[in-house]
């Protein structure tokens, strides 16, 4: 039972992240490779702060929101004046600039040392030290940013990113700056992003900057195109099967010797098979 | 569509009930240890290593009647280094095996610690360096050394070598910098001035960093590596650039890599570091058993060794105890001598009194000289 809340618990923190990164990617149309940079700055603000000076676990959570916000807005500023392949050129390299923060800056993040001993969430004299409240904490986190999203993407604000996914000269004709479109959105997606990086560390108890390298905005990235883009269930139905694939893998019985390996050249055929077959994702309303 | 995910997951499904159904009688039920080790990655040459060690100490075992009438039987898990996948493992594996034991990454471990007490569940880490790990659970116990002991040793050859500037090349990992930075924490006082430059794991070309570093005309440098591939890429890029300080001082996975050793013998001809084997008649025992076995020594023999040490001390555990109160009550007040000397655990779960050995390399090949 404690497994499958703990894959729970996972599924739960990457669907954070892929309804964050679904808004930008599927229902704008930027291809942005730099979540985990964002996850990562919640993740760490949480750590730090935690550790360090005992703040409380909400309080970190907000806190990290803001800087993640901050650190979108800027680079984000950048990034909206850029289209297509450039984009995902400027977003990678975002991440990267992050990760080696993550790796330099010693004296905030101990560098690949890591930051150890991160606390559960406690509220009112209430601790989330057992692994299912934990898990009703971050599922009731998902399901507001589910809801957030939704609210995002059936209003006029959302109905103009879509316009701007599909044609971005054509809508600013009609005067809409584009440009402050995928701005704010790509901050709403960062501030997301934080959150899930909040959870992250509250439940590993553990941080350091392997976790946030570029592999992980891919990750995140195939999350979203696998359940499909510009769909908030596919977002869910993406994390939860990226999640759960590899241990299911885990459960065949390939010889002891070649199991790790096997193990993941077939979770990697897979993910080849299923875009073979479905390139729009599970429940995709939009190709990249 | 729809047909073809249903394949997949009926084969999935189909192959994971058929894993599960082996079933066998009560006298031939065997003890499960769960083995953590990154198998893939950058570091699975460790976990390859310690996979070795096990798998020689579970066979003679076994070949003896196992435990009590019960054969060992290790699952082995690929952890790839990801205190996340250590943790699904860990929580997948925890609810019908209490016993693990684990190699490499200090984070996988730390990222364990916290539920063992909770689980009743017990691991034994070896080849993790950090002192975090120290008293992080009551159960978890640490067979291999902390960071600052290596260091130390290479600390105290350097301030009484009297150099005046020593450079410190080193891996961005937590074991690489950890050992870096115990090493400055130990020459702080000195008037030694140190100049120092890293890379990360996946670098190809660290020729800049080597250029700087010779430039600064280091008498004497420490390379902190962290895997067999980095240590050959450094000491080949050293050599390109023809950068050999007067003293080479390297750590013990560098000078564990024994091909990237025999390889660039001439500019390691005379480095000091230290190594983490006692040596022992039973470890060249150890040694020939091993290589009859695999047909050649593993890229890390210590890592080998005491994984080795580690299943024999805890199937002398089992032995006596059924419980992991009662087996860690065993580990916390017993002495077990192995192929790698005595193992007694301290008050914070660490092995005790380890030896390090000074080792000097020549002519391609490491040699120990004093018993710390």
């Amino acid at each position: 039972m404690e497994y499958l809340i703990h894959l729970a618990i996972l599924a739960s923190i990457y669907t954070i992240l892929a309804l964050s990164l679904n808004l930008v990617v599927g229902y704008t149309g930027l291809l942005s490779i730099t979540q985990a940079a964002f996850y990562g700055i919640g993740a760490y603000t949480t750590a730090i702060l935690l550790t360090e000076y005992d703040v409380n676990f909400f309080l970190a959570l907000i806190i990290g929101m803001v800087i993640s916000g901050v650190a979108g807005l800027l680079i984000g500023y950048i990034l909206s004046r850029f289209r297509g392949d450039f984009y995902a050129l400027g977003s990678f390299g975002f991440n990267i600039i992050v990760y080696s923060m993550f790796l330099n800056l010693q004296n905030v993040t101990r560098g690949p040392l890591g930051i150890p001993g991160i606390d559960r969430p406690s509220i009112f004299g209430f601790s989330f030290s057992e692994n299912f409240s934990f898990l009703l904490l971050a599922l009731a986190f998902a399901f507001i940013i589910f809801l957030i999203s939704k609210f995002i993407t059936n209003s006029s604000f959302g109905r103009v990113l879509k316009a701007v996914r599909e044609d971005e000269q054509a809508i600013q004709i009609f005067g809409y700056k584009t440009h402050q479109y995928k701005l704010v959105i790509f901050v709403i997606g960062a501030m997301m992003a934080s959150i899930a990086g909040a959870f992250f560390a509250s439940y590993i108890t553990f941080v350091d900057p392997s976790t946030f390298t570029i592999n992980e905005s891919i990750f995140i990235l195939s999350i979203i195109i696998l359940g499909g883009l510009a769909n908030l269930r596919g977002s869910v139905l993406g994390a939860i099967f990226l999640i759960l694939l590899p241990e299911i893998l885990r459960f065949v019985g390939f010889p002891s010797e070649i199991a790790a390996q096997m193990r993941q050249l077939v979770y990697g055929a897979l993910l080849v098979i299923l875009m073979l077959y479905r390139p729009q994702g599970l429940v995709g309303e939009y190709k990249l | 569509m729809r047909k073809l995910i249903w394949i997949i997951v009926t084969i999935l499904v189909l192959g994971g009930l058929f894993w599960l159904s082996g079933s066998k009688k009560e006298s031939e039920q065997p003890i499960n240890i769960v083995a953590l080790f990154p198998l893939t990655g950058g570091v699975a040459s460790w976990g390859e290593a310690s996979k070795g060690g096990v798998e020689l100490a579970v066979e003679e075992i076994n070949s003896r009647g196992g435990v009590n009438g019960h054969p060992i039987q290790i699952v082995y898990e690929d952890h790839r280094c990801d205190p996340k996948v250590a943790l699904s493992i860990y929580q997948q594996r925890v609810v019908n095996q209490k016993i693990f034991i684990s190699s490499s990454c200090s984070g996988t471990v730390l990222s364990i610690a916290p539920n063992l007490e909770n689980d009743d569940a017990l691991l034994l880490a070896t080849v993790v360096a950090s002192t975090k790990i120290s008293s992080s659970s009551l159960n978890l116990f640490r067979n291999w050394t902390v960071e600052t002991r290596q260091a130390d040793l290479i600390g105290q050859k350097i301030k009484n070598s009297n150099y005046k500037k020593i450079g410190i090349l080193y891996e961005e990992t937590d074991y690489a910098k950890g050992l870096k930075l115990a090493l400055e924490d130990i020459l702080k006082n000195s008037a030694i001035e140190i100049v120092s430059e890293s890379f990360v794991t996946n670098a190809t070309d660290i020729r800049t960093q080597i250029t700087k570093l010779k430039l600064s005309n280091p008498e004497a440098i420490f390379l902190s590596t962290q895997g067999e591939a980095t240590s050959e890429i450094v000491l080949n890029q050293m050599e390109q650039l023809d950068f050999k300080p007067e003293q080479v001082f390297a750590n013990d996975v560098l000078l564990g890599a024994s091909k990237a050793v025999e390889n660039h013998k001439e500019i390691l001809e005379g480095a000091l570091g230290g190594t983490y084997i006692v040596q022992s008649n039973k470890y060249e025992d150890f040694k020939n058993k091993y290589i009859n076995k695999f047909g050649t020594e593993s890229t890390h023999m210590n890592a080998s060794a005491i994984a080795y040490d580690s299943i024999y001390f805890l199937k002398e555990a089992m032995e006596e105890n059924v419980y992991t109160e009662s087996i860690k009550n065993y580990l916390k007040t017993n002495l077990y001598t192995g192929v790698t000397g005595n193992i007694k655990f301290n008050d914070n779960n660490d092995r005790d009194g380890i030896g390090y050995v000074l080792s000097e390399v020549r002519g391609g090949k490491v040699t120990p000289l004093e018993i710390n």
